[in-house]
Order: structure tokens, then C-alpha cells, then sequence
């Protein structure tokens, strides 16, 4: 029953946040603020692609911004290229972003906690250098301009409002994934690996397989949000990839809440409007934000929706008079 | 069920298990004893695959599993609670139970075993919906020796469940250990170093010191045995 009641809640939570989504353009008449949505959503996009990594199976992963541009660069290169269609090459950046995941889950294997941070930091460094010293086919640092916009049943994507309900749609459907995957014998699997990985191994969970398609997984939501911005923009450089967008991605997950799937979307929203807010301090901006992430850690290092399931659970035992808080007096 | 010849385990130079050999026969509780550093979780983790050993083989139900990886020696039937408990401190009780049962396919007899989990430690149904890591010690032991049971072990492995636990928690535990033993037949080893209490529930023992078996008898054998009853009982003579 409360169960029942608990997720009854969460879908209330979801279908309010997901009418805000919805409305707001209609009310908004700047485009400066649509755009500002727009990148909202693609950093939840991207934190949903780190939570699977980073939130549910802990793997540090400091090269997200990689798997981006990866599904950027593939998706854009395709277009100008072979003047493919859009809905053709976001499957196919996917996939290649994915590949990139399954490459990079590999050495996750043997390396666990500070050091894959070190590896994957590595990769994500050698992506970029790749991008720039790609020559004619990458344009180097100069970056790909004159990238297609999508375009289906005549509508006009040049709009920026059609452009957001198409990344709304992809951004709910990729939540919805993501939110259910703690419910599967996968997501199970992956919690158990984060929490103890030799006492997965006992309970016959083949580990490395788990790692490695959490890595994959986590480049295939990238690699989406990636294709999404190179044909928003129509620009992109190696300068969008870099590490320093690894590192926002994962404060986003990390100050939300991971291993949550809801926190790191809290996470991604706050953090991409914050910067804006603070747009005109611009000389103080780094130092408040820098502050934020600071203090947040010191006063809930566990991320604002962190540990929200054993709240509820408290609350409802709370609730429940004639039981007694089973949390007093106990060693933990 | 379990026969371990001629093991030898090394980290790098240094061999932590030298050339031990024992079994563990049908319906048996062996324990093997010993002090810190003597070898006794690291001849568990060869045992399991978490660790390749470099030299000897180990035979499990007359397979050959020396260097299987831990998920294929699980998946066989080998069920290991290991030192500190392994909880997964983020998972409720209750999902720490499922786990258990991760690729068991028999639903009705899952459902039989998790009854009988919940029948020996009635402290499990009552958090189950408490994450793992806010459990107390003595019920954190529980549940990884509840989640091993809900693995339908062929043969239960057991690393210091005495750890760090109250008496009376230690006591019920080695009680429902016994009761495993009994009902189902399960082969049990039990790795301890609190060397009275393993000889007092075990068949046959074995003495580890420094990485190599010094002794092997019956445990009422071993409890009389005037060394094991100096170094490890504290008898004075």
C-alpha cells in the first residue's frame, strides 16, 4: 500500500513538472529564454546518460563530454557530408557514441574509483585532440558550421519552439528509461556492483558484462543529446566537448543526488539556469557557482534528493504511531 | 562436494597459501581455523574465483572450477557470505533478498526460501523496506546469510561471520548455520578465527598458520588437542 502511495506521488511530481515543460513556451516570448530551455533539456539528457554510469553503478566517469561530441561530430559530419536526413543520423550518432561507450567501459574493468576518473579523463582528452587535429574532415578547431536543421512533415524547425518539443519528447522518453532502470534485474544488478562488486560477483552477476553496458548505455544517452545540439546550433567546435562539460555533467548528477534518477534532473536544471541567473556578475560568476558546489557538499554531500527513499520511509514510519523508529539506538 | 589439492595462492612474491589440501564431503561442516594473516580469506577467495591461484586445482562436485571466474562458481551452486557481510548498503533488505535469487529461474521455490529466511531472522521482515546499510552489525550478518540461503546453496561458504558481532548474535547465527546444515543437507565451510565456537559446530577441522594446513582431525579431536588447545584456546597447562 505505501508503495503504492510513494509512487503514486512520483508520478503526480512527474506529470506537474512535465505540464510546466509543456505550457511554459506558450508563455514565454523571449527567445533567449527558449534557448536557455532548450539547453535545460539537454543537460537533462546528458545527466540521465551519467546517472546510469556514475549515479547507479558508480563508475567515475570524467569523460562524458566526449561521448557528446561524439554523437555531435557523427551526426553532423553525416549531414554535411552525405546530406542525410536528421532522424537518420541520430540513430547512427547513437550508436557510434555507444560503440565509444563500450570501448571506454573496457579498461573500466581493471581500474576502478580515482583511477578510471584518470582513464576516462585521458580518453575524453584524446577525443578532443583527435577532433582538433582531424584535418579537413573535422575542420580541425574551427569546427563544422552550416549544420541542417531536422525537418518532418513541413514543420519548421527553424522555430525554436518546435526545436524544444522535440527535445521535450526525447528528453521524457529517455527519463522515463533511465527512472525505470533501478526497477529491472538489470538496474538491480548494476546497484549491487556499486555497492559491493566481489559480493555481486557471489550472487553470479558476471560483473564486467554489467560494467560495460552501463559505459555503453551512458554514451547512447549522451550520443542523443549530442546529435540534438549539433543540429540545434548548426555549429560545433571541439571547444563544446572538452573536459570542463565533463565536469559540469557530473556536478549536475552528483549535487542532485545520484543513483536517484530524479536528483540528477533537479541537478541539471539548476545548474544550466543558475549561470544564466548570474549572468550579470559576470566577473563573480565561476567564484558563486564554485560557492554553490561547495556548500552543497559540505551540507548535503549526498546530493539534494539523495538518500530521499530512506526519508520517505522514515516519514512513514512516522507516520505510523504504534510503530517504533527502528533507527534509534542502533549501530549502523 | 569440495576438494582443494596441492593450492597455492600468491600476490606477486609473496604466496599467502602454500600448498594446502582439504575437502569438504557431503553434509559436512568443516572449518578451517587460524589467526590474522594466516591465509584463511584468501584460500576462500581462490575458492570462489574472486583470486586465480597459482599453483594446484579445485574440484567442485568432481568439475574442475581452479581459475573459474566468481559469477560461473556462483552460478554452480557455491554460496559465500563473505567477511564483512558484503551488504548492498544502498538496496533495501528486502532487495538484498532478491539478489539472492538473481538467476534462479524457480519461482515457487523462491518464494519458499524467502519464507524460511524471513522464518529464521524475523528481524528481516520487519526492515525490509529499511536500506542494508542502516541495519545493525548482527543484522547485517543475517541478511548476507539470509541472501546466501535465498541462493539455494549446493554448498555455503562461510568468511568470519563472527566478526565484530555481540556473543548471543554470534550464537544464533552459528545456530541457524547448524540448522541449514541439517535440513538441507548443505555442505557448510567455515572459515574463524573464534576457534572454539567453529570446532564446537563443526564435523572436521583444519588449522591454517601461515599460509600452510599444520593440522587436519575431527574438531572434538582438535578441541583436545594440546596445541590447538595452547595457541588458539588459551589453556594454560
Amino acid at each position: 500500500m505505501d508503495i503504492k502511495k510513494i509512487l503514486k506521488s512520483h508520478k503526480a511530481q512527474f506529470g506537474i513538472v512535465l505540464a510546466v515543460a509543456f505550457f511554459l513556451p506558450m508563455f514565454v516570448k523571449d527567445a533567449s529564454v527558449t534557448h536557455i530551455m532548450i539547453l535545460v533539456l539537454l543537460y537533462v539528457i546528458l545527466s540521465m546518460g551519467l546517472e546510469i554510469a556514475l549515479g547507479i553503478t558508480d563508475l567515475f566517469s570524467l569523460c562524458h563530454a566526449a561521448f557528446y561530441g561524439m554523437g555531435a561530430y557523427v551526426s553532423a559530419l553525416l549531414s554535411i557530408y552525405l546530406g542525410w536526413s536528421f532522424w537518420v543520423t541520430l540513430p547512427i550518432a547513437t550508436i557510434c557514441a555507444g560503440l565509444f561507450g563500450f570501448l571506454i567501459g573496457l579498461p573500466a574493468l581493471r581500474t576502478n574509483g580515482d583511477y578510471l576518473a584518470i582513464a576516462t579523463l585521458g580518453f575524453g582528452e584524446i577525443f578532443r585532440l583527435i577532433l582538433v587535429n582531424g584535418g579537413d574532415f573535422t575542420r580541425g578547431p574551427r569546427g563544422l558550421t552550416g549544420i541542417a536543421r531536422p525537418e518532418l512533415f513541413g514543420l519548421d524547425f527553424t522555430n525554436k519552439n518546435v526545436y524544444y518539443y522535440i527535445i521535450l519528447a526525447a528528453t521524457v522518453s529517455i527519463f522515463l528509461v533511465v527512472y525505470n532502470i533501478p526497477r529491472t534485474f538489470f538496474g538491480r544488478a548494476l546497484m549491487a556492483i556499486r555497492d559491493d562488486e566481489a559480493a555481486a560477483a557471489f550472487m553470479g552477476i558476471q560483473v564486467s558484462k554489467y560494467k560495460v553496458t552501463a559505459f555503453t548505455l551512458s554514451g547512447m544517452i549522451a550520443g542523443i543529446a549530442g546529435a540534438f545540439y549539433a543540429h540545434y546550433i548548426c555549429y560545433i567546435s571541439p571547444d563544446t566537448f572538452v573536459y570542463n562539460d565533463s565536469i559540469t555533467i557530473l556536478t549536475m548528477v552528483l549535487i542532485g543526488g545520484g543513483g536517484t534518477v530524479i536528483g540528477p534532473v533537479v541537478g541539471a536544471v539548476i545548474l544550466t539556469i543558475l549561470p544564466e541567473l548570474l549572468r550579470s556578475f559576470v566577473e563573480y560568476r565561476m567564484l558563486i557557482y564554485g560557492l554553490v558546489v561547495v556548500v552543497m557538499m559540505q551540507i548535503r554531500p549526498m546530493g539534494i534528493l539523495g538518500h530521499l527513499n530512506i526519508r520517505v520511509s522514515y516519514l512513514e514510519r512516522r507516520l505510523k504511531k504504534n510503530q517504533p523508529d527502528s533507527r534509534k539506538g542502533k549501530e549502523v | 562436494m569440495l576438494k582443494v589439492e596441492h593450492l597455492s595462492v600468491s600476490y606477486g612474491a609473496i604466496k599467502a597459501v602454500r600448498d594446502i589440501s582439504f575437502e569438504v564431503g557431503k553434509g559436512e561442516i568443516v572449518s578451517i581455523i587460524g589467526n590474522n594473516g594466516a591465509g584463511k580469506s584468501t584460500t576462500l577467495k581462490a575458492l570462489t574465483g574472486i583470486v586465480a591461484p597459482s599453483e594446484g586445482t579445485i574440484r567442485l562436485f568432481d568439475e574442475e572450477i581452479t581459475g573459474t571466474k566468481a559469477h560461473k562458481v556462483a552460478r554452480m551452486g557455491m554460496s559465500m557470505v563473505p567477511e564483512g557481510r558484503g551488504i548492498y548498503t544502498r538496496m533495501t533488505v528486502m532487495e538484498n533478498l532478491e539478489m539472492g535469487a538473481f538467476n534462479r529461474t524457480d519461482k515457487a521455490g523462491v518464494k519458499r526460501d524467502l519464507e524460511k529466511v524471513l522464518d529464521l531472522f524475523p528481524v528481516l521482515g520487519e526492515r525490509r523496506k529499511q536500506k542494508g546499510g542502516s541495519l545493525s552489525g548482527g543484522e547485517q550478518q543475517m541478511l548476507a546469510v539470509g541472501r546466501a540461503m535465498m541462493q539455494a546453496p549446493k554448498i555455503l561458504l562461510l568468511d568470519e561471520p563472527s566478526l565484530g558481532l555481540a556473543p548471543q548474535v554470534v550464537e544464533s547465527i552459528f545456530e541457524v548455520v547448524k540448522e541449514i546444515n541439517r535440513e538441507d543437507g548443505t555442505p557448510i565451510l567455515l572459515v574463524e578465527q573464534n576457534v572454539y565456537l567453529a570446532l564446537e559446530v563443526s564435523n572436521r577441522g583444519y588449522v591454517l598458520e601461515t599460509g600452510e594446513i599444520i593440522l587436519g582431525d575431527h574438531s572434538k579431536n582438535l578441541l583436545n588437542n594440546e596445541m590447538v588447545q595452547k595457541a588458539y584456546l588459551g589453556v594454560e597447562d
